[in-house]
């Protein structure tokens, strides 16, 4: 259970997911991919790449998590980690922005750099 | 049910909506718990109150014909028809993923969302719905200025715009952000130029309304739109008096955002809905916040009979667009010619080439306003706009026009609407003449202006 205080994890996970909507919103434009669509309300942000598959990633306040569902990789669950400042899955001790950024330049087909460590 | 009834109620002048007209009119004769007993005694009240004879005793049980359009509007009776199911068995949160209460009212909203965006040539998740245009001018103005606040700290907007734009821009002023009310010209329009030395590096959004609602006026709103694209500052409108009624297309006018009220498009009231773009995204920071419905920027259930109701409007606004279009057309002319031909002194205000039709606004010479309304007993009319009628000034927008607050304080503002008739055109014209004569020969300054004396060297005494 991580101990990061509910206010510290608030910002945190708030600040990573709007970050990214914002982010892959831009990319959106710029690219003009076929149903591509994304929307964030609730804390649940919503990745549509159209056949490439949909990415659902959220807030998990009482685990004071990210999780993910990826269409390539699966769930995973993220703590952030105060020290490195970024969100880590324990197992791997990959970050979340790694997986993104591979996955997504992956599926797009170009290099993307998303603003999330 | 209900509609079975009104097709029983005889018709009216409006070919297509005849037997809505007369609905309507009835309903409001009536009360609406009556409706299904009425009959033949009925149809002729309705009839009755359209006797031209300048008379000024008001039947017992007969309303005013009605001709401030701008104000509000009736409920068009196929859009109750529409309502009825969502006030009575489907009355599920929209909002429900668990049961089928909550789906077939979500489907129903998402429906609305489709009917509104094809009025407007956006995409359905482009509107969120709101209480009202008030509503949605709040959060569109405030919104996106507070969203890009530590970037940019300008708004434009004009000196004619609704009460809920300049005073949202006066709380952000207040806020820190600088605001230009750009003035307009003696027609009603602002002028491109103006806009253009107005525009900053730091300007946020400018916000110029669609048609005015006190003179009719309509703005260039598709240069407006390529004017602030190419600079990329965001774009409102405020098209409370314009949805439905001029053709409207949010891709092709560069619009970023839209106000739409619901009442004044013969929907209901305490509904409306604001059209926030996506491509390019316009952010905005929300001032109703909550369980983050509609996309985070609006919280709060969303009013399913409101939204139905709202949805079916702008579907009938679609598809009745030319033959209310070419009514109020019609309706005005019919208005105005038969005024001006009959009584002198009268001056339209607004530019005539850039006008909706219906709205028309007008100011007698020597004649008070207050009190050519109080004669017009039988009609329903007003003097200025509805937002403003507390205080006791003459109307900011006349005065904005540059017309002498004399000729401010004597405009009186018809409104023509779906459910006019010409019969009731022709009673307002005779009326009209009647009363601005009799209130003339009672006029000091008509008496004066009749002598051959200039108005203006008249020294008045302080008292």
């Amino acid at each position: 259970m991580s101990s990061l205080s509910d206010s510290v994890y608030y910002e945190k996970s708030s600040e990573a997911l709007e970050n990214l909507t914002e982010s892959l919103e831009d990319i959106g434009d710029q690219m003009e991919i076929d149903d591509y669509d994304i929307e964030y309300s609730s804390g649940v942000l919503t990745l549509k790449l159209g056949a490439k598959g949909t990415y659902v990633i959220n807030k998990q306040p009482p685990n004071k998590q990210i999780w993910i569902s990826s269409p390539v990789s699966g769930p995973e669950r993220y703590d952030y980690d105060l020290e490195r400042g970024a969100w880590f899955c324990r197992q791997k001790d990959e970050s979340l922005g790694t997986l993104l950024n591979r996955e997504i330049s992956e599926a797009l087909g170009a290099e993307v750099d998303l603003p999330i460590k | 049910m209900f509609s079975r009834t009104l097709r029983t109620l005889g018709a009216r002048a409006a070919a297509s909506t005849s037997r809505i007209a007369t609905a309507a009119n009835l309903t409001r004769t009536q009360g609406l718990s009556t409706t299904t007993r009425l009959g033949a005694t009925a149809a002729e009240a309705v009839t009755n109150h359209n006797k031209p004879t300048g008379s000024t005793d008001l039947e017992k049980n007969t309303m005013p014909i009605y001709l401030d359009a701008q104000a509000t509007t009736p409920l068009d009776p196929r859009v109750l028809d529409a309502m009825m199911p969502y006030m009575t068995e489907s009355y599920g949160n929209p909002h429900s993923r668990t049961h089928k209460y909550g789906w077939e009212t979500e489907q129903a909203v998402d429906k609305a969302r489709e009917q509104i965006a094809s009025l407007i040539g956006a995409h359905p998740k482009e509107i969120i719905f709101t209480s009202g245009a008030t509503e949605a001018n709040n959060t569109a103005i405030k919104g996106v200025a507070r969203f890009y606040k530590g970037k940019k700290n300008h708004i434009i907007t004009a000196q004619t715009e609704h009460k809920c734009v300049l005073d949202s821009c006066r709380v952000l002023q207040e806020e820190g952000f600088e605001v230009t009310y750009l003035p307009v010209s003696k027609g009603g329009r602002i002028s491109l130029d103006d806009l253009k030395e107005a525009m900053r590096p730091t300007t946020a959004l400018v916000s110029i309304m669609t048609v005015n609602n006190e003179i009719g006026v309509v703005q260039d709103i598709a240069e407006i739109g390529r004017m602030c694209r190419e600079r990329r500052i965001f774009f409102h409108t405020d098209a409370a008096q314009a949805a439905g009624k001029i053709p409207l297309d949010v891709n092709a006018m560069n619009i970023d955002l839209m106000s739409i009220s619901g009442h004044k498009l013969y929907g209901p009231k305490g509904v409306g809905a604001l059209y926030v773009r996506r491509r390019p995204r316009v952010r905005l920071e929300p001032i109703i916040t909550g369980g983050g419905q509609e996309r985070g920027l609006r919280s709060g259930t969303v009013p399913s009979p409101l939204v139905v109701g709202l949805g079916a409007a702008a579907e009938l606004a679609a598809r009745e667009f030319e033959y209310d279009y070419a009514h109020v057309t019609k309706l005005a002319q019919r208005l105005i010619g038969g005024i001006q031909s009959r009584v002198t002194h009268v001056v339209r205000n607004g530019d005539p080439a850039h006008m909706y039709p219906g709205c028309v606004n007008l100011s007698f010479s020597f004649v008070e306003g207050e009190s050519l309304l109080m004669a017009l007993k039988n009609v329903a009319l007003s003097s200025g706009s509805a937002c403003t009628s507390a205080s006791l000034e003459p109307s900011y927008v006349l005065r904005a026009l540059g017309a002498e607050d004399d000729m401010a304080h004597s405009s009186i503002r018809f409104g023509l609407g779906r459910f006019t008739t010409e019969s009731e055109v022709d009673y307002v014209v005779d009326n009209v003449e009647a009363h601005v004569n009799r209130l003339r020969e009672m006029s000091p300054l008509w008496e004066m202006f009749q002598e051959g004396i200039d108005l203006k060297t008249i020294q008045w005494s302080q008292h």
